[in-house]
C-alpha cells in the first residue's frame, strides 16, 4: 500500500512537470473555433433574374429571408458559374424569363438550381430552405387564384394543403455543427492522448523482463490511479467546462458524466496495457497509434450511419472504447437520456476494460514464464 | 579565372551532392522496416478500412419508425409510397410511440412518422391533419437523408386530393401554377460519400504519414538515433543535401496518394473531370508542403517524441479547418484565416477541383503555388537552425 501511494505520489508530479496535458486542453479549444457560430447561417447563394418583374423580386427577397441563405444578386450566369467553381458560392438559382407570366397563367415551371454537392451538409442546409421558399411564393400565388375562382381564403388554404407533413428536428434544433462533431472529437483526442501516454509508460512494465526488473502490481496500479486521476480532471473540462463556456446544449449532469467518464477512461487504459504487450517499442506507439484517431472518429458511428458499415466494420468499431463513450456522451448530453437509460454502453465499456486488461495480464504473465523458461531470449523493449 | 571555373562548377557540385543525398537514402530507405510501415504497409491497411466505411458510398433506406394511429386508406398509401422511396426503410413501432421515441433516442431509427387519428377523415373534411416526420438530426447525415422524399410525397398527395376537396365545397378547380424545383447537386450529383468523405480522409492521412516519417528520418541525423543511420547532413552544402535526402520520400509518397486515388476511382467507377497531371502536382507539392511541417516541427522540438506528439495536436486541429466537417465560407473569420495556414485546406481544394469539380484550369496552378510556400519557408528557417538542432538534440 506504501509503494502504491509513493508511486501515485511520483507519478502525479511527473506527469505535472510535463504538461503535455496542456497540449490537449489546446487542441480542443483551436478545434472549437469554427464552431463558434453554432449553426450554418447565410450560406452565400447566386440569384441571376432573369424576369425582373415584381414575383421574381419577391422571390428573390423570400430566399435572403430564410435563414441558411444569403442572396447575392447576379446580372448573368456566367459569372455565378465562375463564383461557384472558385468556392465563393454554395449554389445558383436562376429565375428564368417570363417566370411571373407563367405563374400568372398557371403553367408549371421547372426552376433550375445548381448547388454545390461536394460537401453534402451545406448542400442539404440550402436544398432544404430553397423548396420551402418556392412553396411559399407558390401558395400565395395560388391562393390569390383561387380567391379570384370564387374560393374563400379559408378554402383556398384547404385546397393548397389538406394535409401536411411537418419536418421536426429532433436532439440539435437549428443543426448546430457544434453538437454533430465536437462530443466525437473530444472523445478522440482524450482517447489519444491517454492512449499515447499510458501506453508509453506501460511499455516499461510489460512482460518478458528480467525477474529482477519486474515491478510489483502496486506500481503498476499507482501510475494507472495517477493516470486516471489526471484524465479524469480533464475529461470533465473537456465535457462540462467546455461547452458550458461556448454555450453548447448540454443536458447531462456532472455526476452523470462522471459515471461514463471512469468506464471510458477505465477501458482505454486497460486498451493501452494490451497494445503495450504488442507494440516493440516506444517510437512504435507513436509510429502506429497517431494514426488511428481519425479513422475512429469516422468509425464511431456518428457521421456516418453504422447501418450503412459492413460487419466487419462494425466489429472493429464495437472494439473500440471510443465508439461507446460517443455513443453515451451523444445520447446523455444531447438526447437527453440519463444515466441509467444509457447503461448499456457504460457495461460495454466495463466489458472493454475487463477483456482488455485480461488479455494483456495474460500475455504479459505468459512472456514472463517464457522469460523465466529461457524460451524468450531477450526483452523488446 | 579560377574563381568563375569554381563558379561554373557550383551547379555541377550540388547536383552530384543531391543524387549522392538521395541515392543514400534511398537505399537505406529500402532497408527501413519503419519506412516500409510508414510508407505504405499501414496507410494501405488504413485505407482498407476507410473504404470498409464508406463502402455503401450514399445514404439509402435510412431506418424510419413509423406510428400509424389511423390505419386507413390514405394513411397507408402515406407509408407505402415512402416506404418505397430510395431513402427510408419504414419499419412500423408495434409498441407505439414510447417505442418509436426509445429507438430515435438508441440511434436504431433516425426518424419517426406519426400519422394521427382521423388523417384521412380530416383531410377529406378539410381539417388540414398534420404528419409529423421527427428526425434525428444530431446524426446529421442520416437523419437528413431518411427525409428527403417527404415533401415530394406530401405534395403528390395534396394535388391528388386537391379536385375531390374542390367539388366538395361546391366549385369547380382552376388551373394551379405548380413549381418544380430542379435541384441540381454539382460536383457529386449522386451525393456519394466516398468521393467526398472518404476521399478528404485518405489525403488527411497521408498529410500525417508524410509529417511522421519526415520527423523520424530526420531525427536519424541526430544524436538521438544517428547511430543507426548515415551522416548525410554532417557535410557540406545542407540545403541541398537535405532537399536530397527528402526527395525519395516525396516520390515514396506522391506514389502512395496517386495509388490510392486511382483505387478509388478505379472501384467506385468514378471518372476524373480535370487533369490527372494536375492532380499529380498537386500531390507532390502537399508532400512537399508536408514534409516541410515535418521539418519544421523537427527543428523547433528537443527530441523526436515532443516532435510526434505535436502532430497529434495536427490531427483534430487540420481535419476541423479543411472545410470538410464544416465549409470554410461558414466558419468565423479567425477560423477561417487558420484555415487557410493549413496546407491541407489548400491540397483538398486543388485536388477536389480537379477530381470533382469543373474548376478553372488555373485552379490547379494556385494549387501548387499555395503549396510551394511552405517548403520556401521550411528551407530557410533550416538553413539557420537545423544544423544546430542536429548537433545539440540529446544523444
Amino acid at each position: 500500500m506504501l509503494n502504491f501511494w509513493k508511486v501515485l505520489q511520483l507519478s502525479l508530479k511527473n506527469m505535472l512537470a510535463k504538461p503535455l496535458w496542456l497540449l490537449l486542453v489546446a487542441t480542443v479549444c483551436i478545434a472549437s473555433l469554427p464552431y463558434l457560430g453554432r449553426t450554418i447561417d447565410n450560406l452565400p447563394v447566386a440569384v441571376v433574374d432573369m424576369d425582373h418583374t415584381s414575383a421574381s423580386r419577391q422571390l428573390s427577397r423570400l430566399l435572403d429571408a430564410a435563414p441558411k441563405i444569403a442572396v447575392r444578386s447576379y446580372d448573368n450566369l456566367p459569372d455565378a458559374k465562375r463564383d461557384l467553381a472558385w468556392r465563393e458560392l454554395f449554389g445558383v438559382i436562376i429565375i428564368p424569363v417570363d417566370f411571373e407570366k407563367r405563374l400568372l397563367r398557371g403553367e408549371s415551371l421547372v426552376v433550375p438550381v445548381f448547388g454545390d454537392a461536394t460537401n453534402r451538409m451545406a448542400n442539404g442546409q440550402i436544398q432544404q430552405d430553397i423548396t420551402a421558399t418556392y412553396n411559399q411564393l407558390l401558395n400565395d400565388l395560388n391562393r390569390a387564384v383561387l380567391m379570384r375562382e370564387g374560393f374563400s381564403e379559408r378554402q383556398a388554404d384547404v385546397i393548397l394543403r389538406p394535409l401536411i407533413t411537418r419536418l421536426v428536428d429532433l436532439y440539435n434544433p437549428g443543426t448546430s455543427f457544434a453538437a454533430i462533431v465536437l462530443p466525437g472529437l473530444v472523445t478522440l483526442v482524450l482517447q489519444h492522448g491517454l492512449l499515447l501516454s499510458s501506453t508509453r509508460i506501460n511499455l516499461n512494465l510489460r512482460g518478458g523482463t528480467p525477474r529482477s526488473l519486474r515491478q510489483p502490481l502496486s506500481t503498476r496500479l499507482g501510475r494507472y490511479a495517477a493516470q486516471l486521476l489526471v484524465w479524469m480532471v480533464l475529461a470533465m473540462l473537456l465535457y462540462v467546462i467546455w461547452p458550458h463556456i461556448f454555450g453548447f446544449r448540454q443536458t447531462a449532469s456532472f455526476w452523470a458524466l462522471l459515471g461514463l467518464v471512469l468506464p471510458f477512461l477505465l477501458a482505454v487504459l486497460a486498451f493501452s496495457e494490451f497494445l503495450a504487450e504488442l507494440l516493440p517499442s516506444e517510437e512504435a506507439v507513436y509510429l502506429t497509434l497517431t494514426f488511428v484517431t481519425m479513422p475512429l472518429f469516422y468509425l464511431a458511428g456518428y457521421t456516418w450511419p453504422p447501418q450503412a458499415m459492413p460487419q466487419w466494420v462494425l466489429w472493429l468499431a464495437n472494439a473500440i472504447p471510443s465508439t461507446w463513450a460517443i455513443r453515451a456522451v451523444a445520447e446523455m448530453n444531447q438526447m437527453n437520456l440519463p444515466l441509467l437509460e444509457t447503461g448499456r454502453h457504460v457495461l460495454v465499456l466495463l466489458a472493454l476494460a475487463a477483456g482488455y486488461g485480461l488479455a494483456g495480464t495474460l500475455i504479459y504473465q505468459w512472456r514472463n514464464y517464457r522469460r523465466d523458461h529461457g524460451k524468450e531470449p531477450t526483452p523488446l523493449a | 579565372m579560377a574563381i568563375a571555373d569554381r563558379r561554373r562548377g557550383t551547379p555541377q557540385r550540388n547536383f552530384a551532392r543531391f543524387i549522392h543525398a538521395f541515392n543514400t537514402e534511398a537505399r537505406m530507405a529500402a532497408r527501413s522496416w519503419t519506412v516500409h510501415w510508414l510508407g505504405w504497409i499501414w496507410p494501405l491497411i488504413l485505407f482498407v478500412v476507410i473504404s470498409g466505411i464508406y463502402q455503401a458510398g450514399t445514404l439509402q433506406d435510412m431506418p424510419v419508425a413509423v406510428v400509424d394511429q389511423d390505419h386507413s386508406t390514405l394513411s397507408r398509401q402515406y407509408v407505402r409510397q415512402l416506404d418505397a422511396g430510395s431513402h427510408a426503410s419504414l419499419v412500423t413501432a408495434e409498441g407505439g410511440l414510447s417505442e418509436a421515441l426509445d429507438g430515435l433516442q438508441q440511434g436504431d431509427q433516425y426518424g419517426l412518422i406519426y400519422l394521427p387519428h382521423d388523417f384521412e377523415a380530416d383531410a377529406l373534411a378539410g381539417r388540414q391533419p398534420s404528419a409529423a416526420f421527427y428526425y434525428n438530426s444530431l446524426f446529421y447525415a442520416a437523419g437528413f437523408y431518411s427525409t428527403l422524399d417527404a415533401s415530394g410525397l406530401t405534395a403528390g398527395l395534396q394535388q391528388s386530393m386537391r379536385p375531390q376537396l374542390a367539388a366538395g365545397m361546391g366549385l369547380s378547380m382552376p388551373g394551379l401554377a405548380s413549381i418544380s424545383v430542379a435541384f441540381e447537386s454539382l460536383y457529386n450529383a449522386s451525393g456519394n460519400y466516398i468521393y467526398y468523405q472518404q476521399f478528404a480522409a485518405v489525403v488527411h492521412l497521408l498529410q500525417l504519414f508524410v509529417i511522421v516519417a519526415t520527423i523520424h528520418v530526420l531525427a536519424r541525423e541526430a544524436p538521438e538515433l544517428r547511430a543507426s543511420s548515415p551522416h548525410i547532413l554532417r557535410a557540406k552544402a545542407l540545403g541541398v543535401r537535405l532537399v536530397g535526402k527528402l526527395a525519395p520520400y516525396t516520390l515514396l509518397f506522391s506514389t502512395l496518394l496517386m495509388i490510392e486515388v486511382f483505387f478509388l476511382v478505379w472501384l467506385n467507377g468514378a471518372v476524373i473531370k480535370g487533369s490527372v497531371l494536375w492532380m499529380l502536382a498537386i500531390t507532390a507539392f502537399y508532400v512537399a508542403a508536408s514534409q516541410a511541417v515535418g521539418l519544421v516541427l523537427f527543428i523547433f522540438t528537443a527530441n523526436r517524441f515532443s516532435a510526434y506528439s505535436l502532430v497529434g495536436m495536427l490531427i483534430g486541429i487540420a481535419q476541423t479547418y479543411s472545410g470538410v466537417l464544416i465549409p470554410a465560407l461558414a466558419m468565423p473569420l479567425p477560423a477561417q484565416l487558420i484555415s487557410h495556414i493549413e496546407p491541407l485546406t489548400h491540397a483538398l481544394s486543388g485536388l477536389f477541383d480537379q477530381f470533382l469539380r469543373d474548376a478553372p484550369g488555373t485552379s490547379g496552378l494556385y494549387a501548387c503555388l499555395k503549396l510551394s510556400l511552405y517548403p520556401l519557408i521550411a528551407y530557410v528557417i533550416a538553413k539557420q537552425r537545423l544544423r544546430k538542432r542536429l548537433d545539440f538534440s540529446p544523444a
